[in-house]
């Protein structure tokens, strides 16, 4: 042992002071990032639903005369090449993102389950159903979101729709293994064996069991919907433009980088901010929930 | 001085330094609005050095490179280095021999004889003859849109020596001449001509008579042209696009860049020589750069919504009306191109720097009357349904000017349901009368008026008007300029009073060229032979 | 372990069928013109019918799907409508700009990622260990195209030290290219290192409290060695799975940033063969795609069945 680290083993050796940088780590790996992620997540949660009281202009309020201006007392993060007032957009946007989030991982979460459940537990669809999760994930994410966008027509409701079609192969994959380890253990194989319906043994063993992956996968995706919501809106593809979302400020502001960098920056920070929030948060429940699924 | 180009405003002339040459050339141009700027900057005019290759950023991959197969003016503008019609255009935007020597009309225009120059070489260095014109036309009478309605009146076309030809007409058709100066009606070798027919040239048989070859397409990366050596040019200096034609650089390389701050900011960094169609928001930028000359081209293009006529809310007339008596026209330019400078209010369908040009209308255009405006939707029994408003954001002042009028109608208490959508889903969807109420688009105030694609009743708007009708098939027979004139002030005056589509204003497009290159013209479309680099 | 591999080649064919009919039939249901953009703004609808019915787009959907189906059997993927080429040539000659942009990319994350994740594992609970994977999660929350703005920003409008966009080919020399492919290549390869430096860091941390490495700390070897050639060695193998999974990833992520960067490779090619309502193309290239999307996933599988038997019998 030429030079042991006692960070290392630092399961055995009790070091009488740490360091103010053990000590933040050792509470941000207590707190798993719940607290912090949490928090940030329902500061954002109440400036989108108080958004209309937040917000001091109307998010889609042209003002010729008032294009392009710095940040300033009125319009605190600038104005955009509409005059649009950008803090007002960027407030509006943390609404439209968060409930596209939300729906997204919310019919996701209920198409993969179900798909999945199906799949794994039902073993002659298993197949079936596997080989067109498969094909679905054949294709990247985006291009898959891009061409659903270009069939569907750009709104709201188009783009929750095409994002749960990209992220349920995913969960649907995640909920099918667990089920089949789970089918072979021995509670099951004895509700089986008892005569127990097919429906009871999935909603009152299986499912319980599935819960806490797919919380946790849950949580991810309504981080990467947020983030698929912003870049399909950033490739024309997304919600209309004059929605105000991060995404549609992003897309506006890339010919203005030189004169009006203030519109690529509050928004894509709001959109960071987000999906920082989101990861924080996702990876604290997975710690809590299940320490096994900590290097997935 | 003379070769000071078309499209020259009052304003560029004042700054111009020995305006006593380009004297004759301002009486030729009615009084425009604009006002003279202090520093606007103007390319160096010195003779250039021969060499060097000019890298040119363009808005994005022409669909072809045929300008007879696609009407896209991307297409028309990087390939008429190659390709040359027998007519182009003067300084006026008047129709002038370019391949062809001369030509003769017959005083009632049924009967056109061309006479071609000598010794003009194709690219594969075949002498250029009167078959191979007839072979172009005839093609081009089968393949372009402009070209069938020509040809639909043609009897006879047939070479009466090596270098002569004739057209004989069913009907008059005085104005042959506005439509065989543009380069869809260009000159192919005739065994290309008629083995190709209807399909677009492929890239091995692109071959003309410019003073440019192509000798290298990757799509969506470049088009390189080469100075073609063998070019056989005009003796008379340059006027507008006619006339002399000079390669100075080496080669050209024309490179799609689709996004416009991109080409602004290569424009800036030297990356290219010269981008076309910038934001004018990118103007005071490029002004503050020294090494580069931003360019506001005028005349250019008119804007404006279009409304569906076949079917839905706007069959009416009298709602056309209250939408123009909804909104004020300034306010939509400006959201749409942001700064003064690059837009002109006014009624006329042909820009003032034309022949063509009249006020007739006036009354009517930018006159606001929110309260006239919601009598006549009460009379038109409007409802309240939303109109369906077509747009899309690859074109940035469709969207921006769409935005503008929904603004603005909403205010007076129509309904818009703003659809955006990509161009290709937006030109399908304007050709189905089920599928929409208005669509915004613009089209060329420098062209003759005749040449407005929207007075074919068959494009999407479906303007059908039997007084439009009647003057327009007037115009197409008729050889007389002033009563030309009178012509377009009957149309124009139709197109106040039935209100087809909207003319909001004239905009003007931004370019800009590196300091380097010297004797660029400015011209409307631009072109690169006779500039080149600074010596 | 060879009829394993076989079952799930087999098992490939009607994932890619089903991925061509899928497809072909998302297009068909989209609205918009190949003619229109094609023939230009002035076009009559008499010439748009006359081509759309010379490109066969005027026939029935069953009939337009039997004939996909015939070519792609005979290996040919069909004529681009706008760039009037084959497709496969069309896709050959784009792959350039892509593959160079992936390879920079994964470099930026393989040597941004690894070296952070071995470092942050090895000083647990120090700042750097702290910033690192503070910095690792927002590298990950942060959108692609967002920090492809903030460095065109910096380094393009502000100091003017890399080109704002644009691509310059090998064969204009490596230096060229690497320049133009610079900021593009880290915008796309940081969200990957942050990921890469996590996983490395976690399964850096599992591997260097097992017996083994106690054992060869007990043996006296230096430290260096210990981690480089016992710890890294063990927690090399899921970290190479998962830099064979970015790299289908960065495919996928090279869509965005191409864009951003107007680059000309495939898929800035296959958004606009969407825009330009390119039929063929569109189809060519997903399924060029989805085809290197199955493989990587294959190879990928394939390993984890090598390395646990247990999937290659349960299956």
């Amino acid at each position: 042992m030429t030079s042991p680290s006692p960070v290392v083993v630092s399961a055995e050796v009790v070091r009488p002071r740490p360091t103010l940088a053990q000590r933040l780590r050792r509470i941000a790996s207590r707190y798993k990032g719940v607290p912090i992620g949490g928090s940030l997540l329902l500061i954002l949660v109440i400036i989108a639903i108080a958004a209309p009281i937040i917000a001091p202009h109307d998010p889609q309020a042209l003002n010729p005369s008032g294009r392009l201006q710095p940040p300033s007392g009125p319009y605190p993060f600038g104005t955009d090449n509409f005059g649009r007032d950008v803090f007002s957009r960027a407030v509006w946007g943390a609404r439209l993102s968060l409930e596209v989030g939300f729906l997204v991982a919310l019919c996701t979460v209920i198409a993969g389950t179900v798909i999945g459940l199906t799949a794994g537990y039902f073993r002659r669809l298993d197949t079936a159903i596997m080989r067109i999760m498969d094909s679905m994930m054949a294709f990247p994410g985006i291009v898959l979101a891009i061409g659903l966008m270009a069939a569907l027509g750009p709104s709201k409701y188009n783009v929750v729709l095409a994002l749960t079609v990209v992220d349920t192969p995913r969960l649907a994959r995640l909920v099918r293994s667990v089920v089949l380890t789970l089918r072979e253990m021995q509670f099951v194989e004895a509700a089986v064996a008892l005569g127990v319906s097919n429906l009871r043994i999935v909603a009152a063993h299986i499912l319980p069991n599935c819960l806490s992956p797919i919380i946790v996968q849950g949580t991810f995706i309504f981080a990467s919907a947020v983030l698929g919501e912003a870049s399909l809106s950033f490739l024309g593809a997304g919600t209309p433009p004059y929605i105000p979302s991060w995404g549609n400020m992003l897309a506006e502001a890339r010919g203005y980088l030189r004169d009006a960098p203030w519109m690529m920056l509050f928004p894509g920070l709001a959109l960071t901010l987000a999906v920082l929030a989101l990861n924080l948060l996702g990876d604290g429940i997975r710690d809590l929930l299940d320490p096994r699924l900590r290097n997935l | 001085m003379s070769r000071r180009l078309e499209n020259v405003s009052r304003r560029e002339f004042l700054s111009l330094a020995g305006a006593a040459l380009a004297g004759a050339a301002l009486a030729a141009c009615a009084p425009g609005p604009s006002a003279p700027q202090p520093g606007a900057q103007q390319p160096t005019q010195a003779t250039p050095r021969r060499g060097g290759v000019l890298k040119v950023a363009i808005i994005g991959e022409p669909p072809a490179l045929d300008p007879g197969f696609t009407t896209a003016t991307i297409t028309q503008n990087t390939m008429w280095h190659v390709f040359e019609p027998l007519l182009t255009r003067d300084s006026k935007f008047t129709p002038i021999p370019h391949l062809a020597e001369k030509y003769e009309v017959n005083s009632d225009g049924t009967k056109f004889t061309f006479h071609l120059r000598k010794g003009v070489l194709f690219h594969n260095e075949k002498e250029f003859t009167a078959e191979d014109a007839v072979a172009s036309l005839k093609r081009w009478g089968q393949v372009s849109g402009r070209g069938r309605q020509v040809f639909a009146r043609v009897e006879t076309i047939q070479e009466n020596d090596r270098y002569t030809f004739t057209i004989n007409f069913k009907q008059p058709t005085g104005l042959l001449p506005e439509f065989l100066a543009e380069v869809e009606a260009m000159m192919l070798p005739k065994e290309v001509a008629e083995r190709v027919g209807k399909d677009r040239l492929p890239d091995e048989l692109i071959i003309g008579t410019g003073p440019y070859k192509l000798v290298e397409h990757v799509v969506d990366r470049y088009i390189r042209l080469q100075r073609f050596e063998k070019y056989a040019a005009r003796e008379e200096p340059p006027n507008g696009y006619g006339g002399k034609r000079v390669a100075y650089f080496d080669e050209i390389r024309f490179i799609p860049v689709p996004e416009d701050s991109v080409r602004a900011d290569g424009v800036g960094t030297g990356e290219y020589h010269f981008a076309e169609s910038l934001q004018p928001d990118q103007y005071p930028n490029l002004q503050a750069n020294p090494n580069v000359v931003p360019l506001i081209v005028k005349p250019y293009y008119q804007y404006g919504p279009h409304f569906n006529k076949k079917q839905g809310l706007f069959t009416d007339v009298r709602m056309r009306r209250a939408v123009l008596l909804s909104v004020n026209l300034e306010q939509i330019m400006t959201a749409g191109f942001g700064r003064k400078e690059f837009f002109r209010l006014g009624p006329e369908i042909a820009a003032p720097e034309t022949a063509f040009y009249t006020d007739v209308g006036k009354e009517v255009y930018n006159k606001p009357d929110p309260e006239r405006a919601k009598q006549l939707m009460r009379e038109a029994g409007y409802d309240g349904r939303p109109i369906r408003w077509l747009s899309t954001k690859e074109y940035f002042y469709n969207y921006n000017m769409a935005l503008s009028f929904k603004d603005q109608l909403e205010k007076v208490g129509f309904k818009v349901d703003l659809q955006v959508m990509d161009w290709a889903t937006l030109v399908r969807r304007r050709s189905d009368p089920n599928e929409y109420d208005v669509f915004i688009t613009g089209h060329p105030t420098y062209v003759h008026p005749i040449r407005q694609v929207y007075l074919d009743g068959t494009w999407p708007g479906w303007w059908t008007n039997p007084k439009k009708d009647e003057i327009v098939s007037r115009m197409m027979a008729e050889t007389d300029l002033e009563k030309q004139k009178q012509l377009v002030r009957e149309l124009q005056q139709v197109q106040w009073e039935d209100v087809p589509w909207i003319k909001c204003g004239e905009a003007f497009t931004l370019r800009a060229i590196r300091k380097e290159i010297v004797n660029y013209q400015n011209p409307t479309d631009w072109f690169f032979w006779n500039c080149g680099f600074a010596s | 372990m060879l009829a394993y591999t076989i079952r799930r080649l087999i098992l490939t064919v009607p994932v890619m069928l089903v991925v061509s009919t899928a497809v072909f039939l998302l297009l068909y249901l989209t609205p918009g013109d190949p003619v229109g953009v094609i023939l230009g703004p002035e076009a009559t609808e008499q010439q748009k019918a006359e081509l759309r019915a010379r490109l066969g787009l005027d026939q029935p959907a069953h009939v337009q799907l039997v004939n996909w189906y015939l070519r792609l059997l005979r290996g040919d993927l069909g004529t681009s409508i706008f760039l009037n080429k084959p497709v496969t040539q069309a896709f050959i000659e784009r792959i350039e700009p892509t593959v160079m942009l992936t390879l920079l990319a994964m470099a930026f994350a393989v040597g941004i990622g690894l070296p952070a994740g071995i470092v942050a594992a090895k000083l647990r609970g120090s700042w750097f260990d702290l910033a690192a994977m503070l910095i690792a999660i927002a590298g990950v929350s942060m959108p692609t195209f967002w920090v492809g703005l903030n460095l065109i920003f910096i380094f393009g409008v502000t100091l003017n030290w890399l080109p704002v966009a644009g691509y310059q080919p090998l064969s204009a020399g490596i230096w060229e290219n690497i320049r133009y492919l610079l900021m593009p290549a880290f915008t796309l390869g940081f969200a990957q290192s942050a990921l890469l430096a996590r996983i490395t860091r976690s399964m850096m941390l599992e591997v260097l409290s097992q017996d083994y490495i106690r054992t060869a700390r007990a043996k006296g070897l230096a430290e260096l060695a210990v981690v480089l050639r016992h710890a890294l060695r063990n927690a090399m193998i899921p970290v190479i799975t998962v830099i064979g999974l970015s790299f289908a990833i960065l495919l996928g992520g090279a869509v965005i940033t191409e864009q951003v960067f107007n680059i000309p490779g495939v898929g800035r090619l296959l958004v606009q063969a969407v825009t330009r309502r390119d039929y063929p193309l569109v189809q060519g290239i997903v399924l060029i795609i989805a085809a290197v999307y199955v493989i990587i996933n294959l190879v990928v599988d394939l390993i984890y069945a090598y390395l646990d038997p247990r999937i290659r019998h349960r299956d």
